[in-house]
Protein backbone atom coordinates (compact mmCIF):
# COMPACT_ATOMS: atom_id res chain seq x y z
CA UNK A 1 0.00 0.00 0.00
CA UNK A 2 2.43 2.37 -0.88
CA UNK A 3 1.14 5.87 -0.60
CA UNK A 4 2.56 7.40 -4.15
CA UNK A 5 -0.02 4.19 -5.75
CA UNK A 6 -2.86 6.69 -4.28
CA UNK A 7 -1.10 10.59 -4.52
CA UNK A 8 -1.40 12.96 -2.70
CA UNK A 9 -5.23 15.02 -2.23
CA UNK A 10 -5.32 18.46 -3.06
CA UNK A 11 -7.96 21.31 -3.72
CA UNK A 12 -7.75 23.31 -6.26
CA UNK A 13 -8.57 26.89 -6.67
CA UNK A 14 -8.18 29.72 -8.66
CA UNK A 15 -6.98 32.87 -6.92
CA UNK A 16 -6.31 36.12 -8.45
CA UNK A 17 -5.65 34.15 -11.98
CA UNK A 18 -3.48 31.94 -10.75
CA UNK A 19 -3.99 28.13 -9.96
CA UNK A 20 -3.12 27.01 -6.81
CA UNK A 21 -3.66 23.75 -5.27
CA UNK A 22 -3.38 22.96 -1.55
CA UNK A 23 -2.93 19.62 0.55
CA UNK A 24 -6.08 18.81 1.73
CA UNK A 25 -5.22 16.93 5.07
CA UNK A 26 -4.11 20.31 6.24
CA UNK A 27 -7.89 22.00 5.70
CA UNK A 28 -10.25 21.34 7.92
CA UNK A 29 -13.16 23.33 6.27
CA UNK A 30 -13.49 25.58 3.32
CA UNK A 31 -15.92 28.31 4.51
CA UNK A 32 -17.41 31.59 2.54
CA UNK A 33 -16.59 34.59 2.40
CA UNK A 34 -19.53 35.61 5.43
CA UNK A 35 -18.55 32.19 7.22
CA UNK A 36 -14.99 33.38 7.58
CA UNK A 37 -16.02 36.49 9.49
CA UNK A 38 -14.09 37.12 12.53
CA UNK A 39 -11.45 34.54 11.48
CA UNK A 40 -8.04 35.88 11.21
CA UNK A 41 -7.88 35.28 7.39
CA UNK A 42 -4.50 35.32 4.94
CA UNK A 43 -4.75 36.18 1.57
CA UNK A 44 -2.02 35.05 -0.56
CA UNK A 45 -2.42 37.58 -3.42
CA UNK A 46 0.10 39.69 -2.55
CA UNK A 47 3.12 37.13 -2.62
CA UNK A 48 2.03 36.23 -5.56
CA UNK A 49 2.20 39.61 -7.63
CA UNK A 50 -1.52 40.64 -7.07
CA UNK A 51 -3.86 42.55 -5.01
CA UNK A 52 -5.92 41.17 -2.28
CA UNK A 53 -8.97 40.38 -3.27
CA UNK A 54 -11.25 40.01 -0.14
CA UNK A 55 -13.77 37.58 -1.57
CA UNK A 56 -14.38 34.14 -2.28
CA UNK A 57 -13.92 30.94 -0.63
CA UNK A 58 -11.78 30.61 2.74
CA UNK A 59 -9.60 27.33 3.75
CA UNK A 60 -9.73 26.49 7.84
CA UNK A 61 -5.99 25.68 8.27
CA UNK A 62 -4.69 24.22 11.72
CA UNK A 63 -1.33 25.50 11.61
CA UNK A 64 1.41 23.57 13.20
CA UNK A 65 1.37 25.90 16.11
CA UNK A 66 -0.91 27.65 17.11
CA UNK A 67 -5.14 28.40 16.54
CA UNK A 68 -6.72 27.89 13.19
CA UNK A 69 -6.23 30.37 10.37
CA UNK A 70 -8.47 31.24 7.38
CA UNK A 71 -6.61 30.78 3.53
CA UNK A 72 -8.11 32.76 1.31
CA UNK A 73 -8.74 30.69 -2.03
CA UNK A 74 -10.61 32.31 -4.16
CA UNK A 75 -13.13 30.66 -6.13
CA UNK A 76 -12.47 26.51 -5.30
CA UNK A 77 -12.63 24.14 -8.34
CA UNK A 78 -12.91 21.19 -6.46
CA UNK A 79 -10.84 18.23 -4.83
CA UNK A 80 -8.51 16.06 -6.83
CA UNK A 81 -6.30 13.13 -6.18
CA UNK A 82 -2.77 13.91 -8.11
CA UNK A 83 -0.26 10.29 -8.52
CA UNK A 84 3.29 11.48 -8.37
CA UNK A 85 3.29 11.60 -12.18
CA UNK A 86 1.53 15.02 -11.84
CA UNK A 87 4.29 16.76 -9.72
CA UNK A 88 6.62 18.47 -11.80
CA UNK A 89 10.08 19.87 -10.17
CA UNK A 90 11.32 23.23 -10.65
CA UNK A 91 15.12 23.39 -11.06
CA UNK A 92 16.65 25.96 -9.35
CA UNK A 93 17.49 28.15 -11.56
CA UNK A 94 13.76 29.24 -11.84
CA UNK A 95 12.96 28.27 -8.05
CA UNK A 96 15.04 31.03 -6.53
CA UNK A 97 12.75 33.24 -8.02
CA UNK A 98 9.64 32.01 -6.75
CA UNK A 99 7.99 32.98 -3.76
CA UNK A 100 8.43 31.44 -0.30
CA UNK A 101 4.81 30.71 0.11
CA UNK A 102 4.97 28.02 -2.60
CA UNK A 103 6.59 24.74 -2.73
CA UNK A 104 9.59 24.11 -5.80
CA UNK A 105 6.98 22.52 -7.50
CA UNK A 106 3.78 22.48 -9.65
CA UNK A 107 0.97 20.46 -11.37
CA UNK A 108 0.33 20.98 -14.82
CA UNK A 109 -3.34 21.60 -16.90
CA UNK A 110 -2.85 20.75 -20.44
CA UNK A 111 -5.05 23.94 -20.68
CA UNK A 112 -4.38 26.10 -17.61
CA UNK A 113 -0.59 25.30 -17.64
CA UNK A 114 1.06 25.40 -14.15
CA UNK A 115 -1.15 24.67 -11.07
CA UNK A 116 1.37 26.05 -8.04
CA UNK A 117 1.31 24.33 -4.78
CA UNK A 118 0.78 26.87 -1.57
CA UNK A 119 3.15 26.00 1.32
CA UNK A 120 0.64 26.51 3.71
CA UNK A 121 3.50 26.61 6.37
CA UNK A 122 5.68 29.05 4.79
CA UNK A 123 2.50 31.37 4.13
CA UNK A 124 1.67 31.57 7.87
CA UNK A 125 4.80 32.35 8.63
CA UNK A 126 5.63 35.09 6.09
CA UNK A 127 2.24 36.34 7.50
CA UNK A 128 3.70 36.39 11.04
CA UNK A 129 7.01 37.90 9.65
CA UNK A 130 5.14 40.68 7.76
CA UNK A 131 2.74 41.64 10.26
CA UNK A 132 6.11 41.81 12.97
CA UNK A 133 7.50 44.21 9.97
CA UNK A 134 4.42 46.50 10.10
CA UNK A 135 4.70 46.84 13.88
CA UNK A 136 7.99 47.43 14.07
CA UNK A 137 7.52 50.79 11.12
CA UNK A 138 4.11 51.79 13.38
CA UNK A 139 6.76 51.31 16.65
CA UNK A 140 8.75 53.37 15.00
CA UNK A 141 6.88 56.18 13.67
CA UNK A 142 5.22 56.48 16.91
CA UNK A 143 8.07 56.94 19.05
CA UNK A 144 10.10 60.46 17.37
CA UNK A 145 5.92 62.08 17.81
CA UNK A 146 6.53 61.20 21.67
CA UNK A 147 9.96 62.44 21.96
CA UNK A 148 9.21 65.71 19.75
CA UNK A 149 6.02 67.06 22.25
CA UNK A 150 5.95 70.36 22.19
CA UNK A 151 7.16 72.51 25.48
CA UNK A 152 3.54 73.31 27.04
CA UNK A 153 5.06 75.88 30.04
CA UNK A 154 3.14 75.18 33.34
CA UNK B 1 91.54 34.95 -46.45
CA UNK B 2 88.12 37.02 -46.27
CA UNK B 3 87.72 39.09 -43.34
CA UNK B 4 84.80 37.43 -41.33
CA UNK B 5 83.53 40.89 -39.73
CA UNK B 6 80.97 42.61 -42.20
CA UNK B 7 81.80 45.78 -42.97
CA UNK B 8 78.70 48.06 -43.21
CA UNK B 9 80.15 50.14 -45.85
CA UNK B 10 80.49 47.66 -48.22
CA UNK B 11 77.57 45.47 -49.57
CA UNK B 12 76.76 41.97 -48.06
CA UNK B 13 77.91 38.89 -49.48
CA UNK B 14 75.23 37.16 -51.70
CA UNK B 15 76.24 33.66 -50.28
CA UNK B 16 76.34 34.83 -46.71
CA UNK B 17 72.51 36.12 -47.57
CA UNK B 18 71.57 33.41 -49.21
CA UNK B 19 72.92 31.19 -46.21
CA UNK B 20 70.92 33.42 -43.54
CA UNK B 21 67.76 33.00 -45.93
CA UNK B 22 67.88 29.34 -45.81
CA UNK B 23 68.80 29.17 -42.37
CA UNK B 24 65.38 31.21 -41.44
CA UNK B 25 63.31 29.40 -43.85
CA UNK B 26 64.24 25.73 -42.77
CA UNK B 27 60.72 24.80 -41.70
CA UNK B 28 57.98 24.79 -44.30
CA UNK B 29 55.53 27.53 -43.37
CA UNK B 30 52.11 27.38 -44.66
CA UNK B 31 51.36 31.30 -44.33
CA UNK B 32 50.22 33.47 -46.40
CA UNK B 33 52.57 33.57 -49.19
CA UNK B 34 53.36 29.87 -49.20
CA UNK B 35 51.78 26.78 -49.98
CA UNK B 36 47.65 25.94 -49.88
CA UNK B 37 45.97 26.92 -46.62
CA UNK B 38 44.75 24.54 -44.41
CA UNK B 39 40.86 24.20 -44.71
CA UNK B 40 39.29 25.82 -41.79
CA UNK B 41 36.74 23.56 -39.80
CA UNK B 42 32.89 24.02 -40.95
CA UNK B 43 30.58 24.63 -37.93
CA UNK B 44 26.89 23.69 -37.95
CA UNK B 45 24.93 26.19 -36.51
CA UNK B 46 20.90 26.59 -35.87
CA UNK B 47 19.74 29.92 -37.19
CA UNK B 48 16.71 31.42 -35.95
CA UNK B 49 15.29 35.12 -35.63
CA UNK B 50 13.58 36.49 -32.84
CA UNK B 51 12.52 39.98 -32.89
CA UNK B 52 13.37 41.08 -36.44
CA UNK B 53 17.42 40.23 -35.37
CA UNK B 54 18.76 37.26 -36.87
CA UNK B 55 20.80 34.81 -34.22
CA UNK B 56 22.71 31.42 -34.54
CA UNK B 57 23.82 28.81 -32.00
CA UNK B 58 26.33 25.45 -32.23
CA UNK B 59 24.71 22.90 -33.17
CA UNK B 60 26.24 20.73 -30.39
CA UNK B 61 24.51 23.02 -27.39
CA UNK B 62 20.79 22.30 -28.60
CA UNK B 63 19.22 19.53 -27.51
CA UNK B 64 16.13 19.87 -29.07
CA UNK B 65 13.89 22.47 -31.57
CA UNK B 66 10.33 22.50 -29.74
CA UNK B 67 6.87 24.41 -31.25
CA UNK B 68 5.91 27.03 -28.62
CA UNK B 69 3.35 24.68 -26.45
CA UNK B 70 1.11 26.22 -23.12
CA UNK B 71 3.30 27.90 -20.87
CA UNK B 72 2.42 29.64 -17.32
CA UNK B 73 4.31 33.18 -16.51
CA UNK B 74 6.54 32.51 -13.00
CA UNK B 75 5.99 34.07 -10.33
CA UNK B 76 8.63 36.25 -8.96
CA UNK B 77 10.60 35.85 -12.09
CA UNK B 78 12.45 38.79 -13.87
CA UNK B 79 10.77 40.01 -16.99
CA UNK B 80 13.49 37.90 -19.19
CA UNK B 81 12.07 35.00 -17.61
CA UNK B 82 8.86 35.13 -19.71
CA UNK B 83 7.52 31.75 -17.93
CA UNK B 84 7.56 27.78 -17.67
CA UNK B 85 6.29 25.33 -19.90
CA UNK B 86 6.68 21.41 -19.51
CA UNK B 87 8.21 18.64 -22.10
CA UNK B 88 8.96 15.43 -21.08
CA UNK B 89 8.08 16.06 -17.61
CA UNK B 90 10.94 18.65 -17.05
CA UNK B 91 9.54 22.07 -16.51
CA UNK B 92 11.57 24.49 -18.69
CA UNK B 93 12.60 27.70 -18.00
CA UNK B 94 11.82 30.33 -20.98
CA UNK B 95 13.95 33.19 -22.04
CA UNK B 96 13.13 36.01 -24.54
CA UNK B 97 16.31 37.05 -25.87
CA UNK B 98 14.57 40.36 -26.49
CA UNK B 99 14.01 41.52 -22.93
CA UNK B 100 17.31 40.54 -21.83
CA UNK B 101 19.47 42.41 -24.36
CA UNK B 102 16.78 44.83 -23.88
CA UNK B 103 15.92 45.66 -27.25
CA UNK B 104 12.60 46.89 -28.59
CA UNK B 105 12.19 45.19 -32.27
CA UNK B 106 9.73 47.13 -34.48
CA UNK B 107 8.16 44.38 -36.28
CA UNK B 108 5.14 44.22 -38.39
CA UNK B 109 1.45 42.70 -36.92
CA UNK B 110 2.67 39.21 -39.61
CA UNK B 111 6.07 39.09 -37.96
CA UNK B 112 4.40 39.51 -34.66
CA UNK B 113 1.63 36.78 -35.33
CA UNK B 114 4.41 34.09 -36.31
CA UNK B 115 6.24 34.35 -33.04
CA UNK B 116 2.99 33.36 -31.13
CA UNK B 117 3.44 30.03 -32.73
CA UNK B 118 7.24 30.23 -33.04
CA UNK B 119 9.75 27.76 -31.67
CA UNK B 120 11.63 26.68 -28.45
CA UNK B 121 15.19 25.97 -28.55
CA UNK B 122 15.92 23.95 -25.90
CA UNK B 123 19.91 24.58 -24.90
CA UNK B 124 21.56 23.42 -21.98
CA UNK B 125 24.87 24.06 -20.08
CA UNK B 126 26.28 21.09 -17.84
CA UNK B 127 22.61 20.04 -15.99
CA UNK B 128 20.73 23.18 -16.74
CA UNK B 129 18.43 23.50 -19.73
CA UNK B 130 16.98 26.34 -20.92
CA UNK B 131 14.27 27.29 -23.88
CA UNK B 132 15.19 29.90 -26.26
CA UNK B 133 12.27 31.86 -27.57
CA UNK B 134 12.55 31.75 -31.67
CA UNK B 135 10.69 32.66 -34.40
CA UNK B 136 8.99 30.33 -36.20
CA UNK B 137 11.44 29.13 -38.98
CA UNK B 138 15.11 27.99 -38.01
CA UNK B 139 17.40 26.49 -40.55
CA UNK B 140 20.44 24.81 -39.78
CA UNK B 141 23.45 26.92 -41.58
CA UNK B 142 27.42 26.23 -41.80
CA UNK B 143 30.39 28.86 -41.09
CA UNK B 144 33.45 28.53 -40.78
CA UNK B 145 35.53 28.66 -37.56
CA UNK B 146 37.86 31.32 -38.80
CA UNK B 147 34.39 33.93 -38.03
CA UNK B 148 34.93 33.22 -33.92
CA UNK B 149 37.07 35.88 -32.42
CA UNK B 150 37.21 38.45 -34.98
CA UNK B 151 36.46 41.68 -33.33
CA UNK B 152 32.25 42.69 -33.23
CA UNK B 153 31.59 45.79 -34.92
CA UNK B 154 30.81 48.78 -32.78
CA UNK B 155 27.48 48.89 -34.18
CA UNK B 156 26.62 46.06 -32.10
CA UNK B 157 24.91 47.57 -28.95
CA UNK B 158 27.24 46.56 -25.60
CA UNK B 159 24.64 45.00 -24.09
CA UNK B 160 24.41 42.31 -26.87
CA UNK B 161 28.31 42.37 -27.62
CA UNK B 162 29.17 40.44 -24.14
CA UNK B 163 27.21 37.32 -25.39
CA UNK B 164 28.42 37.33 -29.33
CA UNK B 165 30.92 34.76 -30.19
CA UNK B 166 30.87 35.32 -33.94
CA UNK B 167 28.91 37.63 -36.72
CA UNK B 168 28.63 36.71 -39.96
CA UNK B 169 27.29 39.35 -42.85
CA UNK B 170 24.96 38.40 -45.56
CA UNK B 171 22.75 40.68 -47.88
CA UNK B 172 19.73 40.89 -45.22
CA UNK B 173 22.60 41.66 -42.14
CA UNK B 174 23.99 40.58 -39.62
CA UNK B 175 23.72 36.91 -38.44
CA UNK B 176 24.66 37.02 -34.32
CA UNK B 177 26.78 33.77 -33.30
CA UNK B 178 25.55 33.19 -29.26
CA UNK B 179 27.75 32.72 -26.87
CA UNK B 180 25.58 30.17 -25.17
CA UNK B 181 27.70 29.68 -21.83
CA UNK B 182 27.85 32.78 -21.26
CA UNK B 183 24.03 33.68 -22.20
CA UNK B 184 22.58 30.79 -19.85
CA UNK B 185 25.12 31.94 -17.09
CA UNK B 186 24.29 35.64 -16.51
CA UNK B 187 20.57 35.41 -17.41
CA UNK B 188 19.21 32.14 -16.02
CA UNK B 189 21.93 31.48 -12.72
CA UNK B 190 22.22 35.05 -12.45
Amino acid sequence: MGGSKVGVEVIRARLAGRELALELRRVSSVLTNEEAQGIEVIDPSPWLGSRSIHEGHVALVLPEVGPPVGVRLGEVLGFERWPKRRLHIIPDWLAQHLPAILFRGCGWDEELGAIWLLDIDHLIQAWHDDRKRESEVLRRQAQPQREHKPFMPE
Amino acid sequence: MADETHDPTTPPRLDKMLSQVAEETSEFDWGEDGGELEESELLTLLQFSKGGQRYAILGEEVREVLNRAQSTELPGAPPHILGIMIHRRQVIGLLDLDVWFGLTPKMSQEQRDEEQFGRVILVERESLVAGILAGASTTIVQWSSDLIGNEVPESIPPQIKRYIKAIKDDEEGAVLMLDITRLLEDAAVG
